[in-house]
């Protein structure tokens, strides 16, 4: 996973959550992803959180690199294990449910 | 994380994606081309121009959430931010709005805010504050209300702003400045400095106008040509600052003594004219004219020691719309130099008789210049009588001008176009080489003292300024001993003499030249000319001389003429002398020369000799 260009050095905690948000351009889709994203930072992350959003017509590779290939798509970088949520944002208990379980075995099993 | 869990993950990803295309959730994809640039692919939607084209424009463009979220910026706004765009979207707008914007941007917000524009500061990454004006416009998406805002950077204007303010500043000012120096400029080109009156250019323009006016009408403009008289003496005696002040006065009468209508302008040193518009006929323009001439001669009590005005006007009456603003203007001219000639103080008009004369004199003038070229100028030569002796004491050079036919023309035929045309000066210039080349070679034999020549002089021959120089050279070149060099003035020359001519009259006695009054009693000069000028002879004028014996009181005056000259030690020499009788008298006053035709009329060159030995003859008389 490629860091993203703005770290704040010093200033982070385990408990950061660190989100990518890819989107195309200025599309309907883009525009509402980019609100979850933020109601999300806002809400249940609040003070916690960390979103920087890709258009991916200006930086392809970073998508290509975070292997997202369908956007709108919220990536969670931080904690791992990485995890990705793709397409409307706003059904947030999915996308909730999807980046706030910190474990693969947790996530395993809810996905089981 | 086990193999098994991420791939659990991945499939579960997997299956969200396809879920999120299949709902539509999805609108571009990347495609990963190893080597190559990675591909985007989009999902054209019927919006998608638009899109393009808020996305490449000039100004800053968002979408802001109905809580102030920033979910799309354009390009433009990044920069103007100078951010990377996914520090710009998904922030709050207020996060780069200068303190207090956030306020006005609640104004837009607001009911019957919205499409208005407001002024705002953005905040760039530095600190550096982007003034914008932003436009706004609601956008309702799933019952939520957000807004698209433009950004337009004022920067840019507000430089140019103050630039056009600054550079309209100095223009506007630059612009009054040409406009003050446009109207000095005006008023310099079309009036006098010194009395603020209509000068030659404007005059022209109001005599055209009065002229074409005319045509229409059918009625009289006259143009008054106003000279003042003896104006240099004003100069020369009192200084040019004296001369100023009676000029600003004659302009003051003039105007005072005029109609509104009328135009006063000053179109040289002491010339001012006059255009009436509203003559009913010539002699109403006389009238007006001898009015003119009685305001400016006229001196208040209060004003006895200024200096008394006279002047000489000619008028020229133009009927139905005749003539040029020039050919009026010579028209009154001519008849304003006519009046001066007949001694000034008084109104002259322009008629056929005087433009006759002026065709005349032209003529003349013509002929005399084209003698000059030719070098067809001779002079004839009067014997002066000393009247003790009864032998030739010299002779009076007199110019004439050989016709092609041989025949003769005497002086008074010409003096008056060469005076007036300046070709006197030319002409005296070639008299004084003739009459001293000639003088040099005549041989004295029986008389007592060798043989003076008298040569007439003009006032304008001092003009040049070297006319002393001239003499000398003169003299030196024929050899005449300088005393022997007699030039005559005539009163009215020495009317015109300024300091400077006087000056060089000084130098031209300084040589030894004896300088003398020709015409003395028919001008106006005064004892205080006889004292003031180096003077050695008077020559008592013909009109005087031819009355004695008839007149009593030409013989009073020839009398008084003589003895006065003889108390100031000048010579007296009578012209005219025809009779023996006049002769007599002459001897009988005390006269001490005199020529005329008793004696001799005018003789050609080759006739001298034979002169001065016949007059050697102590029989003759």
């Amino acid at each position: 996973m490629t860091a993203r260009p703005h770290p704040e050095p010093g200033a982070e905690t385990d408990e950061d959550f660190h989100l990518t948000l890819f989107v195309s351009g200025a599309s309907d889709l883009s525009a509402r992803a980019i609100a979850h994203a933020r109601q999300l930072c806002d809400g249940h992350l609040r003070g916690r959180c960390r979103l920087t959003v890709v258009d991916i017509h200006d930086e392809p590779e970073v998508a290509v690199s975070s292997r997202v290939y369908a956007v709108p798509a919220l990536v969670r970088t931080r904690p791992l294990p990485v995890r990705r949520v793709i397409g409307d944002l706003s059904q947030t208990g999915h996308v909730v449910s999807m980046l706030l379980l910190l474990r693969a075995e947790d996530t395993a099993e809810s996905l089981a | 994380m086990t193999s098994r869990a991420e791939a659990l993950l991945r499939m579960a990803e997997a299956e969200d994606t396809l879920r999120a295309i299949g709902a539509g959730e999805v609108d571009a994809f990347v495609v990963a081309d190893e080597g190559r640039e990675h591909r985007v692919f989009t999902l054209a939607t019927p919006d998608r121009p638009y899109r393009m084209f808020v996305e490449n424009m000039h100004d800053g463009a968002a979408t802001l959430s109905s809580s102030g979220l920033i979910l799309y910026a354009n390009r433009r706004l990044a920069e103007l931010l100078a951010r990377p765009r996914e520090t710009i979207v998904g922030s709050p707008l207020a996060t780069f709005l200068a303190p207090g914007g956030g306020a006005g941007l609640d104004e837009v917000r607001g009911p019957g805010g919205l499409g208005t524009a407001l002024e705002l500061e953005l905040i760039g990454v530095d600190g550096i504050r982007v003034p914008v004006q932003v436009g706004s416009s609601p956008l309702f998406v799933d019952g939520e209300q957000m807004l698209c805002l433009t950004f337009t950077d004022l920067s840019v204007h507000k430089v140019k702003d103050r630039e056009i303010a600054r550079l309209g500043q100095a223009q506007a000012e630059r612009l009054a400045e040409l406009q003050v120096a446009q109207a000095a400029l005006t008023q310099q080109a079309t009036h006098d400095a010194l009395t603020g009156l209509p000068n030659r250019a404007l005059l022209i323009d109001q005599i055209d106008q009065a002229i074409a006016g005319c045509q229409r009408s059918g009625q009289f403009i006259a143009v008054l040509f106003v000279d003042l008289d003896r104006f240099k003496q004003v100069n020369d005696t009192h200084g040019h600052a004296a001369g100023d002040v009676m000029l600003r006065r004659v302009a003051a009468k003039l105007v005072a003594a005029l109609r509104s209508t009328d135009t006063v302008a000053r179109i040289g040193g002491d010339e001012f004219v006059v255009l009436t518009a509203e003559v009913g006929s010539q002699l109403h323009a006389v009238d007006m004219g001898s009015r003119l001439l009685s305001e400016l001669t006229r001196r208040p009590a209060a004003a006895a020691d200024e200096e008394r005005i006279g002047a000489s006007i000619g008028i020229s009456v133009s009927a139905g719309g005749r003539g040029t603003a020039e050919s009026l203007l010579n028209e009154a001219d001519t008849a304003m130099y006519e009046a001066k000639s007949l001694g000034g103080q008084r109104v002259s008009v322009f008629d056929a008789a005087l433009g006759r004369q002026v065709r005349r004199r032209s003529i003349a003038r013509q002929a005399l210049q084209s003698a000059l070229d030719d070098h067809r100028i001779t002079a004839y030569f009067q014997p002066i009588i000393d009247l003790a002796s009864g032998s030739a004491a010299g002779f009076e050079a007199l110019a004439r001008i050989v016709e092609c036919d041989g025949s003769i023309t005497p002086p008074a035929a010409f003096i008056p176009a060469a005076e007036e045309s300046g070709l006197v000066v030319p002409l005296g210039a070639q008299v004084l080489q003739i009459a001293l080349t000639e003088a040099s070679g005549w041989s004295p034999a029986g008389t007592v003292s060798p043989l003076n020549i008298a040569v007439n002089l003009s006032s304008r021959q001092f003009e040049g300024g070297d006319l002393a120089a001239e003499v000398e050279n003169l003299l030196d070149m024929t050899g005449m001993p300088a005393d022997g060099l007699h030039l005559e003035l005539t009163e009215t020359a020495v009317m015109d003499l300024h300091v400077d001519f006087l000056d060089q009259l000084g130098s031209i006695t300084a040589l030894g030249v004896q300088i003398g009054l020709d015409d003395f009693g028919t001008g106006y000069a005064s004892l205080t000319h006889l004292r003031r000028l180096p003077l050695r002879f008077v020559k008592i004028d013909q009109s005087f001389v031819q009355g004695l014996g008839t007149e009593n009181e030409d013989e009073r005056i020839v009398g008084a003429v003589i003895d006065l000259a003889a108390n100031l030690g000048l010579r007296s020499i009578a012209e005219g002398v025809e009779t023996a009788d006049q002769l007599h008298q002459l001897r009988e006053l005390g006269c001490d020369q005199a020529q005329g035709y008793l004696f001799a009329r005018p003789l050609p060159p080759a006739d001298v000799e034979a002169a001065i030995q016949r007059l050697a003859d102590p029989t003759h008389c």
